[in-house]
Parts: C-alpha cells; sequence; structure tokens
C-alpha cells in the first residue's frame, strides 16, 4: 500500500515535471507570417437535453492587395467558406466533429462531422443541423509568363491564360429530424487545384441491436457557375466558356439510408511551367 | 491515505514549479530587453471547501517590442452560493518572459458536489462562472526582409452553471504569431458554453473563424479543443 502510493506521487510528480519543463524550454522567435495558418478544432459531446454548435469560417486571400477591392492585371482572389450551425433540443445527442483549415497544405480545408439524435419522448425534440460550404475564385487571368527559372521556359513566355470566375458552393441539412446517425465529410482547397467535396450519409439511429429509420427531412446538394474568357486582352473580356450546375435531393418522413457524395474540381488551366520538382514533396 | 497523496502532489508541483523558474532564469537572456518585458509570475490554487465560495482573477499585459505588440487578458470567475455543497478548485497560472513576448499558461479545474442534490428545487447552491483569454499580436512588418504587417486577435473561453460536475480548461498561448491553444472538458448536469474565435489580417489575406457551442442538460461528455498557429 505504501509502495503504491509513492508509486502514485512519484508518477504524478514526473507529470507536473514534465509539463513544467516543456513550459520551460526558451522559445525561439518564430517570423511572423502573413499566411499560412493553421486552425484545428475538435468537438466530442455527449448530452441528454439540448446542444447547439455553430461555426463559422472565412479565408480570403490574393497575389495582389486584397483590400483595393479591384482585380488588377494578373491578379487572383481566392476565398474558402464553411458555415456549420446544429441545434438538438430535448433529447439524446451524440456530436462529433474534427475541423482543420491549413493555409499550407492542402486540403485548406478538411471537416469530419458525425451526429446521433434521438428525440424524448415529448414532441417538442428534434434536430436540426446545417453545413453550407464554398470556394470562390477569381483570376484576371495571366498574361505576363511565368516568373522564376521554370517561367523561362519559352512555353511558358508571353502565355495567355484567360480570366476566369468559379463559384461552386455545396452543403446539405438535417431539418426537424427525431431519429439520425449521420455522417458528413467535407474537404476544399484552392492553394492548388481548386476542389470542392461534400458527401453526407445519414440513416437511423441504433436502437438497442437494431437500426431504425431516420425521421424528419434531410437534404444535400451543390451549385456550380464557371465562367472562362477565351483571350487575354486586359481591355476586353469575350466570354468563352459557361458551366453551370446544380443538384438538390431531399427525403421526408422516414428513410432508410441517404446519401450523396458531390465533387467539384476546376479544369481551369494554368500556367504551362515544368513543375516536376520536387519528385518526393 | 488519499489526503497525504493529494498533499505529496501539491508539494511535488510546487518543487516542480521552483525548478521550472530555476531553468527559465537560466535561459533568460539578460540585457536583451530595450522596453520593459512581461513580469515572470506563477500563482498555484488549491481549494477544497463547504459552503459558499467565491473566486476572481483579472489579468493583462501589454508589450511591445521588435515591431510587434503583444496584448494578453484574462480573467476567471467561480461563485458557489449558500449551502453545504462541495467545492475543488485546483488553478495554476503563469506568465514567463521569452526572448520575444511571453509564454502565457492557464489550467483550472473546478468541481461541484451538492451532496444532497434536490432536482425539483430551482433555486438549488449551483456553481457558476466563467473564464476568458484574449490574445492580441500584431507586427508591424519589415521591407528589408519583405514580410508584411500582420494582426492577430483571438478570443477563447467559456461560462459553466452547474447543479453538479466538473470543468477543466487550459489556455496556452506563446509568443506572438506563433501556437495558440485552448481544451475545455465538462461533464455533469446544468449548462456550459465555449468557443474559440479568431481573426487574422495581412495585406493580402483575411482569415476569421468562430466556433460556440452550448450544452444544456444531463451531459457525460463535452471535449472540446482549439489551436491556432500563424505559422
Amino acid at each position: 500500500m505504501r509502495k503504491s502510493g509513492n508509486t502514485e506521487v512519484m508518477a504524478a510528480s514526473a507529470c507536473i515535471l514534465f509539463i513544467m519543463l516543456s513550459l520551460a524550454q526558451p522559445v525561439s522567435a518564430i517570423p511572423p507570417s502573413e499566411d499560412p495558418f493553421r486552425i484545428k478544432t475538435s468537438t466530442d459531446i455527449t448530452c441528454s437535453g439540448s446542444v447547439t454548435d455553430s461555426v463559422s469560417f472565412d479565408w480570403a486571400y490574393t497575389n495582389k492587395n486584397l483590400s483595393d477591392n479591384t482585380l488588377t492585371n494578373d491578379e487572383r482572389v481566392a476565398q474558402i467558406r464553411y458555415d456549420e450551425h446544429t441545434s438538438a433540443t430535448d433529447g439524446y445527442t451524440e456530436f462529433s466533429k474534427e475541423f482543420t483549415a491549413d493555409g499550407l497544405n492542402v486540403p485548406n480545408l478538411h471537416v469530419d462531422k458525425k451526429v446521433g439524435f434521438i428525440a424524448n419522448q415529448s414532441m417538442t425534440g428534434g434536430l436540426d443541423s446545417t453545413e453550407d460550404t464554398g470556394i470562390f475564385i477569381a483570376s484576371a487571368g495571366i498574361t505576363g509568363g511565368g516568373s522564376g527559372t521554370g517561367g523561362l521556359c519559352i512555353w511558358s513566355q508571353h502565355a495567355c491564360v484567360p480570366p476566369s470566375c468559379e463559384i461552386a458552393v455545396a452543403g446539405s441539412q438535417l431539418k426537424d429530424v427525431t431519429r439520425v446517425n449521420s455522417h458528413t465529410i467535407t474537404s476544399m482547397q484552392t492553394s492548388e487545384s481548386p476542389r470542392l467535396h461534400h458527401e453526407i450519409t445519414a440513416k437511423g439511429a441504433m436502437w438497442g441491436d437494431n437500426q431504425t429509420y431516420g425521421a424528419g427531412t434531410v437534404s444535400a446538394g451543390m451549385k456550380v457557375d464557371v465562367r472562362e474568357g477565351n483571350n487575354c486582352n486586359n481591355t476586353v473580356h469575350p466570354l468563352g466558356s459557361r458551366l453551370r450546375y446544380t443538384t438538390i435531393s431531399t427525403a421526408t418522413g422516414q428513410w432508410n439510408s441517404f446519401a450523396k457524395s458531390m465533387t467539384y474540381t476546376s479544369a481551369i488551366s494554368a500556367l504551362q511551367i515544368p513543375g516536376q520538382y520536387p519528385l518526393f514533396p | 491515505m488519499s489526503k497525504k497523496i493529494v498533499r505529496n502532489m501539491i508539494l511535488a508541483g510546487c518543487v516542480a514549479l521552483l525548478i521550472m523558474m530555476m531553468i527559465q532564469g537560466a535561459f533568460a537572456q539578460q540585457g536583451v530587453w530595450t522596453v520593459p518585458q512581461p513580469e515572470r509570475m506563477w500563482a498555484v490554487t488549491d481549494i477544497q471547501h463547504i459552503g459558499s465560495l467565491s473566486i476572481n482573477r483579472d489579468y493583462s499585459h501589454s508589450y511591445s517590442a521588435d515591431r510587434v505588440i503583444e496584448e494578453r487578458t484574462h480573467s476567471f470567475n467561480a461563485n458557489v452560493s449558500a449551502g453545504n455543497g462541495n467545492t475543488r478548485i485546483f488553478d495554476v497560472f503563469s506568465v514567463a518572459p521569452t526572448t520575444r513576448g511571453s509564454q502565457f499558461f492557464v489550467n483550472t479545474i473546478i468541481g461541484y458536489n451538492p451532496l444532497n442534490m434536490n432536482k425539483l428545487n430551482a433555486s438549488a447552491p449551483r456553481l457558476m462562472g466563467s473564464e476568458g483569454t484574449y490574445i492580441g499580436d500584431s507586427y508591424t512588418g519589415n521591407s528589408e526582409l519583405c514580410a508584411p504587417a500582420v494582426r492577430v486577435c483571438g478570443v477563447m473561453g467559456s461560462q459553466f452553471d452547474l447543479k453538479r460536475g466538473v470543468v477543466h480548461s487550459t489556455t496556452s498561448t506563446n509568443t506572438p504569431m506563433s501556437l495558440a491553444s485552448y481544451d475545455f472538458s465538462s461533464t455533469g448536469e446544468g449548462t456550459v458554453s465555449t468557443g474559440f474565435t479568431v481573426v487574422s489580417g495581412s495585406g493580402d489575406a483575411q482569415t476569421s473563424y468562430s466556433q460556440k457551442i452550448k450544452v444544456e442538460g444531463e451531459f457525460e461528455r463535452v471535449d472540446y479543443s482549439a489551436s491556432f498557429n500563424p505559422r
């Protein structure tokens, strides 16, 4: 008993000492940088009662000046937005969410969210949960050719990449739901090969060993609007192509399963600069 | 036996803090500072109590040097209304100067057991309180290094109103423009809210993130962690 007590004290001391030593390490000065950044949050809730969770994320950046509110020659502006709101009242809720936003590595945003909900026997219980995601890219085109050593490639000099605008939004919604077990995955990137992906899988919650039907309304959809010019004239911008796509699926009542996966990948051409380095990124 | 272990743990913690202070002193770069720097300070609170209780703490510092401004503001308060409930608080607060700005660290665990809980009594004694930290960093830029001006503001914290349960929060910030993290966890019955908001901006980028969580009822687990790193 005595030995056990000493062991606990030693373990606790070692733990506290480790924490304090970690704090005591001298910190090298980290050069301030405007970007990239990294935001990481983790949420895990189990509750009988009510739960609300809301998230709003907005990242906008440019290769020129963001605050001048104009698109100058050779300027490209990108924006990633993510909004989520969940409200569960009078029921049993299991909620978990992993959120990562990264200005350096792709995907620039990744969210993995799981919600399980069973309303109480009272008529007042219900779950509403909405996720909205979107990417916006506006490019004035590239007329000046590439930069750096790669830009010296003869086919990159004076290359023309026409102006373009890309808007892609996607999301999903659970409304007035009394039983559900849902899982959504969101992934977006604009710093490399622009891409947006959102998927949802929703089914009934487990009741003992039995899988029940989901009850309520579940929706998911995506809208895409892409326009691209056909030359690199800085003053006249004839439209070369336009793409529009809309899809929304909704199920109301009792559903055995609901799954929808949506992906947009940009095909706007990039400047043809040899990009083989590094071989092992 | 358990009281002895707790007493030994507190003693071990104090020894560890002393060692930390000595090591900080060994690594401190004397003479670097040309302006006042954040003072080194720490406090350990350990209270086990029956009855009403009130705790408050407010802290702030603002430091500027080498084109960097660092602001830290922190507040914590907890109250237990009259009654025969059992309250336990363990809290560590420390601020340590570094070669640039400071390291800020707060770890608070607070638990409340009403002993004779009457669920139907709305005016039964409760544990109520809040804690919050504001970080504000700005860098005025350096044209020679082609480093643009950057501004980062962040707020993190929680509120709690518990009939019974435990709240645990840890806030840690490092030198300006580096990692800041926040962890919150709770279990019990009542209402807890937590969240994290950060806004950063420079000439060519704007980033904002905000999350708010509120849990009411009987909860066996509320775990939340957030970190922001301008890198």
